[in-house]
């Protein structure tokens, strides 16, 4: 028994703490991770976008080039100079100004969407593994249901009573991508929750809700914290297109969807205008998913010890509906 | 078929598997290797076979019946450590449709050359019968593959040789040709396996692992199955294993592989009488216990265990 | 058959609560309905009337009551606002919307899939990264930004290369059908480059795993090549998991697709759809939203039966154990 939670624990990193220094360990297992996916290309570039956008976001709370409302009727679509490095929009508001303050909108939005998609997606999980058969057999075949209704549609439900906000992305897509987590993530659990460690554990007494904690999700959160990624660059482009169609982030509030929205008006006229916004979220939502990619690489217990290039053993990924049932 | 391999060497990515083997198989050659698992023996196989990942790199030679599909003729003019010393080993020339593209790195032959090989010239009994067996084809489908790779055969020919096939290895046609593997049991997916890899009458057949996946009184049928039908067909034979006992029941010579090299080489009967490296007395003592297990009073003579060698 | 029948109970449950969910959603409207529907200068009276006309005084059973049994008669209501009856309206812009999304998913399976094979099949590592880092981009592009960059580029008139029309559907609809297809082409493109790339991830990564499994190699030894069992046998056999992916995909891409549906000014649902819930037109709504909804359930179904009738493994029905070391 001994050797079944001690392989697991090599084989998973950032697995399982069993007992005390939990805390520690984690934190440890955290930074491992972590310095692997910065020692990999693409991990390394999606930290460096990632940190800078959250640089960028912390200052322009305090600080912006220019205050947000400062328009200027005789200064609109103007061309990038000194003054307004990437130009003005069709109100002479200084187009900087307001991505660096989406830049915070949307931060905030991307760690919404992913805190609401691993707490339900987690709830969800818990059904799927339980051991009670009825429970798990229905949640299975509900995610399997529900996963086909379009986020759009949630969100325009919720927009009738809530109108345009916040609100509406992150509830929306958290429900959405809290089922995707779900249909990802069950195997690896299921795996965990039916190790011989697990099986002991309850044997002597232990809670399911403990099993759940100490090791079920520590088992299964390199696929989670991979999903959870990627969902926070979906969110991203999901957070333009609700906004563009009037039912996410509301007008006056700045964002990337916001600025990408007023650029589409006169695209035609000034198609400089549409280049910057829409530049700012591929990247952003690229180096998302490439933090996902090299978690994924990172996490992968085929990969433990290999070099990194051994692009034998390509983790890509996606790991979409490994046949569930 | 006669095999050579003079100081193979692989690497998948930058970790070497398999670190300079030298072997041989003559004509009707039954050659085993053995090793724990990462000795590299399986990768020895799929290099044959031109089945290594991407990513995997060879070096060093390898060469079917005087033909080189991998290494430069550098390769057999030096060091020649085999007698027959013949230098005169032609490389085969790419065909027109084959792109220019050659297998992977180290190799002499494109995919398309070495598939022609596959199948028809090399027969191939995989470890988990479950997971090759194609599940979408039925067992009629599966077993006339090679036959329809590589021979304009008519519906009929096929069929008749898929039947014939199917019991020679002691399945009833009439009951399995429309069934799909998964249901089947292990030991009919081996037979199966084993018609796949032997309808084309094939000139070497090597066989991975083919009894690790079954029960012990299964695994002895198996062996015992594919020896005979190898034998009659006058075919070579290249058994990879971890298990001695199985290793005895199949093969007359057999290489000891650890961490990609060869530790021990020599008759299979004498290194299961007298074995010398640490690694083949482990291996001969955990056949020994397992076989003794498995059916007891057939393990009290060596002579007996070794009892295939020709 | 009792995956069939659980399958299919969960289905009607489903369809039955969002029913309720989208009622209970539009009737926890903050103040009062019907004064906003009547508009800001209505009197206290025409307020009493349109709340009567609209059943809004009667309890809230009863309307839910009326409204579900008038949708078993197919009877969707009308619109408070146009007066027309929303069957209708839905059937007419079914005829946009619905080509849409087909061309969209036509054009991401023909690019996407033969790519994700491609990259599954390259041995190179340069031209390995090079598949994932085109996939990875062409996934983070938000749908509005390229819709945009393609009507810079192509849009008839003010593109660079005017080749398509840029704005609306012909007014003879399909009975013009090279320019309904023209106009179509351009959205379709915008709102299909996101599911391409994730197809071709899918695909990648399921072929991998196929290219990595015994029947591939089986293909192989009985002398195929590479390219040839992938194809063949491999594709085959990831064939079950495209499916989901696929039906996943089609779920997630209506954002674009309404998002194109508004750049491209098309006259589809999804337009019809957000001008209704800016106005608020509670029936509408309520009805387009339940429909729409219980259409992709219905695709959910669908897909997770093809995916049950495809998967070898499954139909065979002889799910013995130890399948796979």
């Amino acid at each position: 028994m001994i050797g079944t939670s001690k392989r697991r624990g090599s084989a998973v990193r950032g697995g399982p703490a069993v007992c005390g220094g939990r805390a520690a360990r984690a934190a440890g297992a955290a930074g491992r991770t972590l310095y692997a996916v910065w020692s990999r290309g693409g991990g390394r570039a999606a930290l460096i976008v990632i940190g800078v956008w959250t640089a960028v976001a912390l200052v322009s709370l305090v600080w912006t080039p220019w205050p947000l409302l400062a328009t200027d009727g005789y200064h609109t679509w103007q061309a990038p100079s000194p003054a307004h490095p990437l130009g003005t929009d069709g109100t002479g508001a200084d187009v900087l100004s307001w991505l660096m303050a989406g830049a915070a909108t949307d931060l905030a939005i991307a760690l919404l969407v992913a805190l609401v998609a691993a707490v339900w997606g987690t709830l969800l999980i818990a059904a799927m593994v339980s051991r009670h058969g009825a429970l798990a057999g229905t949640a299975v075949v509900a995610v399997d249901a529900l996963i086909s209704i379009p986020t759009v549609l949630l969100a325009l439900i919720l927009a009738v009573p809530l109108g345009a906000s916040v609100a509406v992305v992150v509830c929306a897509c958290g429900f959405a991508y809290g089922l995707n987590l779900a249909r990802i993530a069950r195997p690896a659990a299921l795996l965990a929750a039916r190790s011989a460690y697990v099986e002991s554990a309850l044997a002597n007494g232990a809670s399911g809700m403990g099993v759940l904690i100490r090791h079920i999700l520590p088992n299964s959160l390199p696929v989670i914290a991979v999903q959870l990624s990627m969902s926070a660059g979906t969110a991203l482009l999901a957070e333009a297109g609700l906004t563009y169609l009037g039912v996410g982030v509301p007008s006056g509030v700045p964002s990337w969807g916001h600025s990408l929205t007023t650029s589409v008006r006169f695209v035609t006229v000034y198609p400089a205008a549409v280049l910057w916004p829409g530049l700012v979220v591929t990247v952003a939502v690229v180096a998302l998913n490439l933090l996902g990619d090299a978690l994924r690489d990172a996490t992968d217990p085929a990969a433990v010890g290999s070099a990194p290039p051994a692009d034998a053993v390509e983790p890509d990924g996606t790991g979409e509906v490994r046949d569930g049932r | 078929m006669g095999v050579e391999v003079r100081n193979l060497r692989i690497t998948l990515g930058n970790a070497p598997i398999v670190r300079g083997v030298d072997f041989s198989i003559g004509q009707g050659g039954r050659v085993g290797l053995i090793g724990p698992s990462g000795s590299g023996k399986s990768m020895i196989a799929k290099a044959l076979l031109g089945l290594l990942p991407s990513g995997a790199r060879v070096a060093g030679g390898i060469a079917m019946e005087g033909v080189i599909l991998a290494g430069s003729s550098a390769d057999w003019t030096t060091g020649g450590g085999h007698a027959d010393g013949s230098s005169d080993h032609p490389v085969p020339t790419l065909a027109d449709d084959d792109d220019g593209l050659l297998l992977a790195p180290g190799y002499a032959v494109s995919d398309r050359w070495m598939a022609g090989l596959r199948g028809r010239y090399v027969g191939t009994v995989f470890q988990n019968p479950a997971a090759a067996l194609n599940p979408t084809a039925t067992v009629g489908q599966q077993v006339a593959l090679p036959l329809k790779r590589h021979f304009r055969l008519s519906r009929a020919e096929r069929r008749e040789r898929v039947e014939r096939m199917l019991a020679k290895v002691g399945l009833d046609p009439a009951d399995v040709m429309r069934r799909y593997p998964g249901q089947l049991s292990g030991g009919q997916q081996q037979r199966v396996g084993i018609a796949t890899a032997l309808v084309a009458a094939p000139r070497l057949i090597i066989a991975d692992e083919p009894t690790t996946a079954l029960d012990a009184v299964t695994q002895r049928q198996i062996v015992d199955l594919l020896v005979s039908l190898v034998d009659d067909a006058g075919a070579s034979l290249l058994f990879i294993t971890h298990d001695f006992s199985v290793l005895a029941r199949a093969t007359t010579r057999c290489l000891v592989l650890d961490r990609g090299r060869v530790v021990e080489s020599g008759p299979t009967a004498r290194l299961l009488a007298e074995p010398r490296e640490p690694l083949t007395r482990r291996l001969v003592t955990a056949a020994r216990t397992l076989t003794l297990g498995a059916s007891p009073g057939g393990m009290d003579d060596t002579t007996d265990f070794g009892g295939g060698a020709a | 058959m009792r995956f069939l029948a659980q399958r299919l109970m969960l289905f009607v449950a489903a369809l039955f609560a969002l029913s309720v969910l989208v009622f209970a959603a539009l009737r926890i409207l903050p103040g009062d309905v019907a004064a906003v529907m009547a508009g800001m200068n209505a009197t206290a009276g025409q307020v009493a009337r349109l709340r009567t006309e609209l059943g809004l005084d009667r309890p809230l059973a009863a309307q839910y009551g009326d409204w579900l049994a008038a949708l078993l008669h197919g009877d969707l209501g009308v619109s408070a606002f146009t007066g027309r009856s929303v069957t209708a309206e839905v059937a007419q812009r079914a005829q946009v919307t619905f080509p849409l999304i087909g061309m969209t998913m036509a054009l991401a399976l023909t690019a996407g899939i033969p790519l994700g094979c491609a990259a599954a099949l390259a041995r190179r590592p340069a031209v390995r990264g090079a598949f994932r880092l085109v996939a990875i981009v062409a996934g983070a592009v938000p749908a509005l930004w390229s819709g945009l960059l393609l009507i810079l580029l192509f849009a008839r008139g003010s593109g660079l290369v005017g080749l398509f029309p840029s704005q609306g559907f012909p007014m003879g609809g399909w009975r013009q059908p090279g320019a309904a297809f023209a106009s179509l082409t351009l959205p379709a493109v915008a709102s299909g480059l996101i599911v391409a790339a994730s197809l071709m991830r899918h695909t990648r990564s399921a072929l991998g795993e196929q290219l990595e499994g015994g029947a591939v190699a089986m293909g192989m030894a009985c002398g195929m090549t590479r390219t040839e069992a992938a194809l063949r046998i491999g594709l085959r056999l990831a064939t079950p998991q495209l499916v989901s992916v696929a039906g996943l995909t089609l779920a997630q891409m209506v954002t674009s697709v309404m998002v194109v549906e508004n750049l491209f000014a098309l006259p589809g649902i999804g337009a019809m759809l957000v001008t209704d819930v800016g106005n608020r037109d509670l029936i509408a709504v309520q009805s387009e939203l339940f429909l729409l909804a219980a259409f992709f359930l219905l695709v959910g179904l669908l897909v997770d039966l093809a995916h049950h009738a495809l998967d070898p493994r499954l139909a065979a029905g002889a799910d013995r154990e130890g399948g796979r070391a």
